[in-house]
Formats: C-alpha cells, sequence, structure tokens
C-alpha cells in the first residue's frame, strides 16, 4: 500500500472535524475497553503473562535467523514451500508466479494486514486473478474500494447504515436490512467464492518454530474456509512473527486474544504444519509460506527499535490511544495506525514519509502500559524523534531546531534563564493583564486558538526566595 | 556474502544464522495459571460455564443411561423440522474409534431424522457433500475446560469440513480428553505438532463477528450452532 | 512503562536531611503559589528544604523532542546542582519522571556518570509521592471546604505510580468534598510541544477532559502537575467555565502553618 503518511495533518484535521467518524469509534472502543477490562480481571498473572511473552518474543528475536531456520526446515520436511521476499515486490511476485504455476483463476483472503501492505490484491488483480476479502470487515472495505482503518475491525469507521447501503448496492441485500441480515447476505455471497477459489492466501499470527506450525486465529471462520477449501494456500508472514515453542502459544494466546477484542480465546485457531497429508479428504495440496522482510531487519539492526518487532499485532495501544480516539486509523496513511502504526512506519516506509507520525503523541504512556508484550512504545516514539533530530538532511523543521537550541542555551545558566523569564514576564504579564483571552502570533498562535495562556506571576519562585531570607518563600504569597 | 546469493541466505546472514550455541526450544517453566483444575466434575463444570458464555450448547451425558435416546434428541433440538419439507437434513459424521464404544452413527441419525452422509478418507467429493449437510458430528481429540473449546487433530478418518461447512456441528466429548488449561492442552498436543502432518485446530463456540459498529452476531462462515456432548 | 516506585531505604524510619526543592521553570515563572505550598508542606513535617538557586529546568522539552544531546547537556547541568542532597523534590510528576526514568538512559554510554546520574534518579520524587511514601504522612492537616475532583497526570500516575497517595491525601483534608473523575487516567491533551503541534487534537482531548470535569460538579479540578492545569485551565477560561484549577500542593498546605 502506497504511504500517505505526508498528508497526515491535513487528514487528522479532517478527521477531528468528522463528528460521525469519532463517534463509531468512541462507541467501539467503549465495548471493548469493558470486555477487555473483564478478561483482564479474570487472570491475575496478566503481568506475569506479558512478561513471559516479551521474553519469548525477545528469545525468538534475538537469534531471529535460527529460529527463521528452523520454522522453514520443518515446514520444508512435510512438503511445504518456504519463500523469501525482500520488498513487497518481491512478496507480490512470488505468490503470482505460485498461482500462475497452478492456474489459479480466483482466491479467497482471510484479514492480513501485511498483505495491505504490499499491495497484494491489486498485484492479483492485475494478473487477472478475482481476488475477494473474506473477513466481513474487509470485505465491506473492500466492496467500498476503501483500506481498512484498525487493525481488528477493519470496518469500523463506518456506521450499519452506510454499510447495508454499500451492501444493498454491491450484492443485493434488502435496503433496509438489519445486521444479522446484513451477515446473512454476506455469508451466502462468500460461500460460492470459497467453494470455487483455487488459491486462499493468509497471514500468519504466529509462527512456531520448534514445530513449524503456522497459528491463525479469527471468529469468524473464514481464515479456516481459506486455508481449508482451496486446493493452494499462500500464507504470508513478516519475518518478526515467528516464536520459539510450541508450548509458548499458551501465554501468547491468551494475551493476544484479550487484548485484541477482549475475549479469553477467539472461536477459531487453526495450525498449520504442511500441506493435506495423502490419503486426505480435505486441505490444500500445496502450502506455501511467503516470509516478507519490508524493512524488518532495517528496525531489527537498530537495537534501540528492536522491542518494536515484539509486536503481535493485536490493537490494543491503537484502543487506547486518545489521539486515535479522535483521529481514526486513515489519517495515518498506511497500513498500521495508532502508537504502534507510529513507532514502525517510519522504518518500514522510511522516515521522509513518516515524519509527523512519532510527533502526534501527547506520550502519556498509556499504550506502554497496555502492550500484552511490553514494548516501551513511549520511549520508541522518543526515538524515533531522536533519529529524525540526529539525522542530518532534512531532519527537523529549521525552527524546531533553532528553538531547542536557544532553549538548550537558556537553561544552561541560571543568569539566562533568570533574564528569558523576565523577559516572557515583560513581555506577557500586561498583554494577559488586559486580555486573558489575548490571540498570539508565532508559535503561540496554535495555543491561543483553543485555550487561555497562562499568565506569567509578577513575581517568579526564584524572586522571593532571594529577596525573603528569613520567610524563604514560605509563607503565602500576597 | 556476495551479491547473487539468494536473498534468503543474506538475509539468515544478517539475522545470525545458525552457530552451535545454545540449545534452542530450553523448555521453561508454566508462568503460574489460575485457569487449571484438576477433578473431572471441576473441569465439566468449567467446560460448561466456557463454551455456554460464547453461546455454545452443552449436554452433560456423563453416565447417562440411554445414549442414543439422548443424542438423538439433542439432534432433533440443533435443527427442529420445518414441516412441509420432504428432504431429510444430511448429516456427516466422523469415524473416530470411539464410535465403537457409543451408539452406531448412521443408526442413530436414521433415527434421529437424518440422512447419513458418507465421508470416508480420500473421498474427492467430500468437500461438495459436506456442504450440502446440515449438521457435522465429529468426536473431539481434546478439549480445554480453561476456555470450553475442543481440539480437532488431523486424522485419517476425520476430514477438516466436517467442523466447518455444515452449519450445526455437534461435538462428541469423551470424558478422558478433557484438560484443564492452555498449558495441558499445547503439552498434550506437542507430539502431533512436531509431527508429519502438524495440523489442527482449535474451536471454541459458534462462529462470530463484531465487524459492523461492534454488534455481536453469532453464525458468519462457520457453524453458527455448536453443542457438545460429555459423554463417560 | 511499568510505574517505577521509589523507595528511600527505611522508609519512614530514616529522614533525609538535606532535601532540595526542585521547583521547575513552569512554577517558578506562572506558579510561584505551588513553590510556595510545596515549602510550607515540607517544613510542616520537619524537613527544611534547601533551593539551590543554580537550578533551571529538568531539559524535558529538549528530550521529548528528540534533542538528546541538548537534553543531556541540561541534565548535566541539573546533576551538578541536585548532587549535594540525599532527596529532591518536585510538584510535578512529568518533571520528576524525566530525572527519574529518562535521565539514566542519556549517560548509557559513559558509566561513572550514569552511576551518579542514576543514584541522582534513584531520589528525585513527585512531591506528594515524597510526602506518603518517604514521610509517610496521612494527614496535612489542611482545610478546604470546597467540592475537588482529582486528575491523574500521566507521568505521575505512569511513570511514577502515583495514583492512591493525593486521593488519600484529599480524603483527609477537612471539609473537603471529593468527587471522582470519570476517565481520570485519560491525558488532558497538553503533552508538551504536542500541544502545539496539533492543536486540534490537543483541543479537543482538553473538551473532553473538560466535558467529564464539568459532570463532576466540582469547584475546583486538582492535579500533581501545573501543565496539565495550565492547559485544561486556559481552556476552562476561554470559555468562561467556574470551574478553577487548583495544584494538589496548595489544597493540602491550605491553613498549614509551617512548624
Amino acid at each position: 500500500m502506497k504511504p500517505r503518511t505526508r498528508e497526515f495533518h491535513d487528514s487528522a484535521r479532517r478527521a477531528i472535524e468528522n463528528p460521525a467518524l469519532r463517534r463509531a469509534i468512541a462507541t467501539a472502543n467503549e465495548s471493548y475497553m469493558h470486555s477487555r477490562a473483564n478478561a483482564v480481571a479474570g487472570l491475575p498473572e496478566w503481568n506475569e503473562l506479558r512478561d513471559r511473552a516479551a521474553f519469548v518474543k525477545d528469545e525468538a528475536l534475538d537469534r531471529l535467523g535460527e529460529h527463521l531456520a528452523a520454522l522453514e526446515e520443518r515446514i520444508e520436511a512435510r512438503g511445504g514451500a518456504v519463500h523469501w521476499a525482500e520488498d513487497g515486490a518481491a512478496a507480490c511476485g512470488i505468490v503470482l508466479e505460485i498461482a500462475r504455476k497452478a492456474g489459479a483463476r480466483s482466491a479467497v483472503k482471510s484479514k492480513s494486514m501485511v498483505t495491505e501492505e504490499i499491495g497484494l490484491n491489486a498485484a492479483l488483480e492485475g494478473a487477472g486473478i478475482d481476488v475477494v476479502e473474506s473477513d466481513l470487515g474487509e470485505y465491506i472495505v473492500q466492496l467500498a474500494g476503501e483500506t481498512p482503518s484498525h487493525i481488528i475491525t477493519p470496518a469500523i469507521h463506518k456506521s450499519r447504515g452506510e454499510i447495508a447501503k454499500l451492501l444493498h448496492e454491491k450484492i443485493g441485500t434488502r435496503a433496509g436490512a438489519d445486521i444479522p441480515e446484513m451477515t446473512r447476505g454476506a455469508r451466502e455471497v462468500l460461500r460460492e467464492k470459497f467453494l470455487r477459489a483455487d488459491l486462499g492466501v493468509s497471514g500468519v499470527n504466529f509462527a512456531v518454530a520448534e514445530t513449524g506450525t503456522l497459528v491463525i486465529v479469527e471468529n469468524e471462520g473464514n481464515a479456516r474456509l481459506s486455508t481449508t477449501l482451496p486446493r493452494v494456500h499462500v500464507a504470508i508472514m513478516g519475518i518478526e512473527k515467528v516464536v520459539p515453542r510450541a508450548a509458548d502459544l499458551a501465554v501468547l494466546l491468551r494475551l493476544l486474544c484479550r487484548s485484541a477484542t477482549g475475549q479469553s480465546i477467539t472461536t477459531y485457531v487453526s495450525f498449520i504444519g504442511g500441506p493435506r497429508p495423502p490419503g486426505a479428504a480435505d486441505g490444500p495440496k500445496e502450502l506455501h509460506l511467503v516470509i516478507l522482510d519490508g524493512g524488518r531487519s532495517r528496525l531489527w539492526s537498530d537495537r534501540r527499535m528492536r522491542s518494536a518487532l515484539r509486536c503481535i499485532r493485536c490493537g490494543a495501544c491503537l484502543n487506547f490511544c486518545p489521539v486515535y480516539e479522535r483521529i481514526g486509523g486513515h489519517a495515518y496513511g498506511w497500513v498500521y495506525p495508532g502508537p504502534i502504526g507510529s513507532v514502525i512506519t517510519p522504518g518500514l516506509a522510511g522516515m521522509d514519509e513518516a515524519r509527523d507520525l512519532p510527533h502526534a503523541s501527547s506520550l502519556c504512556g498509556r499504550c506502554g502500559e497496555v502492550c500484552p508484550v511490553k514494548i516501551p512504545l513511549p520511549q520508541l516514539l522518543v526515538a524515533n524523534r531522536a533519529r529524525e533530530a540526529e539525522a542530518g538532511r532534512p531532519g527537523p523543521p529549521w525552527s524546531d531546531r533553532l528553538a531547542m537550541k536557544l532553549f538548550a542555551w537558556v537553561v544552561g545558566s541560571p543568569a539566562r534563564y533568570r533574564i528569558a523569564a523576565g523577559l516572557l514576564r515583560w513581555f506577557l504579564r500586561p498583554i494577559l493583564g488586559a486580555r486573558p483571552a489575548a490571540r498570539m502570533f508565532g508559535p503561540l498562535r496554535a495555543w491561543t486558538r483553543a485555550r487561555n495562556l497562562p499568565r506569567p506571576a509578577a513575581e517568579s519562585f526564584h524572586a522571593r526566595w532571594r529577596r525573603d531570607p528569613a520567610q524563604r518563600a514560605g509563607g503565602k504569597l500576597p | 556474502m556476495s551479491d547473487g546469493a539468494p536473498f534468503r541466505d543474506r538475509l539468515l546472514d544478517l539475522l545470525g544464522s545458525p552457530a552451535g550455541r545454545a540449545r534452542l526450544f530450553e523448555p521453561l517453566e508454566r508462568v503460574t495459571s489460575s485457569s487449571t483444575a484438576r477433578d473431572p466434575a471441576a473441569l465439566r463444570d468449567r467446560f460448561s460455564q466456557e463454551l455456554l458464555r460464547v453461546g455454545g450448547e452443552v449436554h452433560d451425558l456423563t453416565g447417562a443411561p440411554d445414549l442414543r435416546g439422548a443424542l438423538g434428541e439433542i439432534l432433533r433440538g440443533l435443527v427442529p423440522s420445518s414441516e412441509g419439507t420432504a428432504a431429510r437434513p444430511q448429516a456427516a459424521f466422523d469415524r473416530d474409534p470411539v464410535w465403537e464404544k457409543l451408539p452406531e452413527p448412521s443408526a442413530l441419525l436414521l433415527e434421529a431424522g437424518f440422512d447419513s452422509v458418507d465421508v470416508a478418507a480420500g473421498d474427492s467429493r467430500a468437500i461438495k457433500k459436506l456442504a450440502g449437510a446440515t449438521v457435522g458430528i465429529t468426536i473431539a481429540d481434546l478439549a480445554l475446560a480453561e476456555t470450553g473449546s475442543i481440539l480437532q487433530l488431523d486424522r485419517p478418518w476425520r476430514a477438516r469440513s466436517i467442523s466447518l461447512l455444515p452449519p450445526v456441528h455437534l461435538v462428541i466429548v469423551p470424558e478422558g480428553r478433557l484438560l484443564g488449561g492452555f498449558e495441558d492442552l499445547f503439552e498434550a498436543a506437542a507430539g502431533h505438532l512436531g509431527g508429519s502432518s502438524g495440523y489442527m485446530t482449535l474451536i471454541t463456540g459458534p462462529s462470530r463477528t463484531a465487524d459492523i459498529e461492534k454488534v455481536l452476531t453469532i453464525g458468519v462462515h462457520g457453524p453458527g450452532k455448536v453443542a457438545a456432548a460429555l459423554v463417560s | 512503562m511499568e510505574p517505577s516506585i521509589v523507595r528511600f531505604p527505611g522508609r519512614g524510619t530514616v529522614r533525609p536531611r538535606r532535601v532540595a526543592l526542585f521547583v521547575t521553570c513552569l512554577v517558578d515563572v506562572f506558579f510561584p503559589e505551588v513553590g510556595a505550598a510545596a515549602v510550607r508542606l515540607l517544613r510542616r513535617f520537619g524537613i527544611e528544604p534547601e533551593f539551590p538557586e543554580a537550578q533551571t529546568c529538568c531539559g524535558q522539552p529538549a528530550f521529548n523532542a528528540g534533542f538528546h544531546r541538548d537534553a543531556r547537556a541540561v541534565a548535566r547541568t541539573f546533576l551538578d546542582v541536585f548532587e549535594p542532597f540525599e532527596a529532591v523534590v518536585a510538584p510535578s510528576g512529568s518533571c520528576a519522571s524525566m530525572v527519574h526514568e529518562h535521565f539514566p538512559g542519556l549517560f548509557s554510554g559513559d558509566g561513572a556518570l550514569r552511576e551518579r546520574v542514576a543514584g541522582l534518579a534513584n531520589r528525585t520524587y513527585e512531591l506528594s509521592q515524597f510526602l506518603t511514601e518517604v514521610l509517610c504522612v496521612e494527614s496535612t492537616g489542611a482545610r478546604f471546604p470546597h467540592s475537588v475532583t482529582y486528575h491523574d497526570s500521566c507521568h505521575s500516575l505512569r511513570s511514577m505510580g502515583v495514583k492512591d497517595g493525593p486521593r488519600r491525601l484529599l480524603r483527609a483534608v477537612e471539609g473537603l468534598d471529593l468527587r471522582e473523575l470519570v476517565d481520570s487516567e485519560v491525558c488532558c491533551g497538553f503533552g508538551g510541544t504536542f500541544s502545539v503541534k496539533f492543536p486540534e487534537i490537543s483541543a479537543a482531548m482538553a473538551e473532553d477532559k473538560i466535558a467529564r470535569i464539568e459532570a463532576t460538579g466540582a469547584e475546583f479540578v486538582a492535579a500533581t502537575d501545573s501543565s496539565c492545569l495550565m492547559h485544561v485551565g486556559g481552556a476552562l477560561a476561554r470559555r468562561g467555565s467556574r470551574v478553577r484549577t487548583i495544584h494538589l500542593a496548595e489544597i493540602l498546605a491550605c491553613g498549614v502553618e509551617s512548624r
């Protein structure tokens, strides 16, 4: 998917001014928060689980090559094929080649962020292969010609009315259909697609190195259908999806499901090790695993950023982020929104593309608090800002650099600090005394559009302390 | 590494290829889990509670005198007969050896008002047949009390789609196969996961979605009705 | 970020003798009454705070913006000013957390210096935390007969682990009617330069916070951080609201005389 992260400021502003979008997200969030709180409360060992999950993800990341090699070996031993793609274009090329060799004309897809990343649908369609998204939310978004706005609930930005209208137009469901009816309508259309498709495409939630197992979690059943009925199954994963042992899944599944949807487990968890065994009645005859780098090795090589690769794509950080809540996923301009998006997009899509994202955060810290694998997201946001500041060209705007240099210079000496504070007092006190709601120019203009500025005190704490040695600033101020 | 080396080699080289350091996959102690019960009655209770919570049906037939009658009743309850329909609904079942200790399935189905669909191993028309079936009946390989789930391993006697294509899934859970928590499950399944097929699927209740305004809808692509019958 | 609860050795039994007040630049210039309240509170419980006049700022704006070389220089100055003291107390969770959580990482390349900085970081406290955890104060003996709602400043809550302390102290204030704020833990939207880089998002967050505050019907909203109060207060004033902002220290010191 082509990044549109350069448009972030405008997109964010438009989103804030869209009350329908904000209402949709707020409603969805409320139910999620409730479910998740209950689910987490039911596990007193929640923090120990997070510790273990961070540990095993780091274990895999620290010896990533070995884990990936083990995964490949075991899948190949069962007759599966493993392919390695440096970037999105290479990955699409591999999938197209697989499809060509299999004579595939139609494909069903289950939800996969990585396939969004590489623009797989467009590539398949370009080769004349009919692709349909089978996850209900993704299907809706596909029919609307849009991109998903959330990792877990892709169509959360659309109201039921909008969806009813869309489905009526595209698949002929009743114009005033309610949610169960819409769901039934989509199910009927998609059932045919499942039964006829030559190719099934899926993502991977976890890839177990010890046993060579691809794990896929879902609630609808579309991933099971996509990976069982068509004769070819292509699974695509980022290099960071590998985990060491099957036993680790006990911890990871508990964390993922609660963090993503507030469930103790999703309806279906599929564990796939290879193509169907000889003599089986169903299951794919070919299993292909495509392992994608796509810039992840760059993140991996930067020790400061490596922990970002622990991400299990649960979406919790999005749900808890006050910024995401107000602007939704599309404003972020790429596949991964919210805090994790702001952390990894500069690494995956390039710093030039995503320069605004790491700054779109008040660093409130909620994301890091809820991350099931303890990614220090606020720290990584700051690390991204630091990388930008350290970069020669283009780096941060010159006005930022100037302001910082000035700031550091001023606070570097008590005398300069006192002079600067005095200047501020001298300038702002009269203005704000006369007009508390005064609008300012320059950087303060943005502040004063919606808020009053605080008025500097007549006498600073420093001055008072020096003035009144006996009382030493302890008494009440006049 | 030379430029001509395929990307795989370059990548694994960068990420650190096998270097004979400490063993991989050293086992770790379990994180204390509050969710593992031990005695059979407690396991059954927890299993029922969890499966009911996600909209499944649970029938405790442990020690039931007339299994055949009971199962027949459950089946009829799952697929209420519509008046005036000539065709009998179709039901498919697997060939788990456990059936030898249970009422014979095709006779059971006949009595309950169903036509059996025979899906043997290697049946190339299996999928088509299952797509036309109303009920899929399987024996659980394992079950999990922690979440009310059942596990189906890949078996020569069971098509994967039996528990997937028909809109109703009836699963029979033999008592000894009910485990407490995830740790127990993965320990028991480790051999199979590392084995020649490596395939298994964990099923918890009916299919669902909340993709539209986060409103829960039961029954999407997978079965919309799931019933578990616990037997001794 | 896991809250790192700082424990002074011999909690409650060993009183630090040399305690420095880090008043913070915001309080110094805009809200000196908060500094005065902090001094009164410390004196009330037998601590004579010192005020090293060479202090300026903790460097948080530079750090958060990614200018870590500059932040390091500011931290170096901070170390020189405050190292001689056994404890450093600041009436601000965000400034205290800048020192406590982030200073050591700025010196990861320099072993000896890092040790010194880490030592200082470990003895830097947010004011209410110092009162409840080091001095084991249950009540400050203040009187403030008003309705108050309390907002959890992000850094106090998540970096310094400050949550129950302020509420306990507030409940012990005579005449005070404490009203629990819905979504008290949600960010007010200040976030330093975030407030001017993304003013619409920042303002929207303030709006929601204000709606929650007004729903409590309280006369005052209190917090441990003047930055939050400045941001929320500025928005409250702009819309002519009757609600007033007040720093936690000011309430806790109300009517309290230094011993």
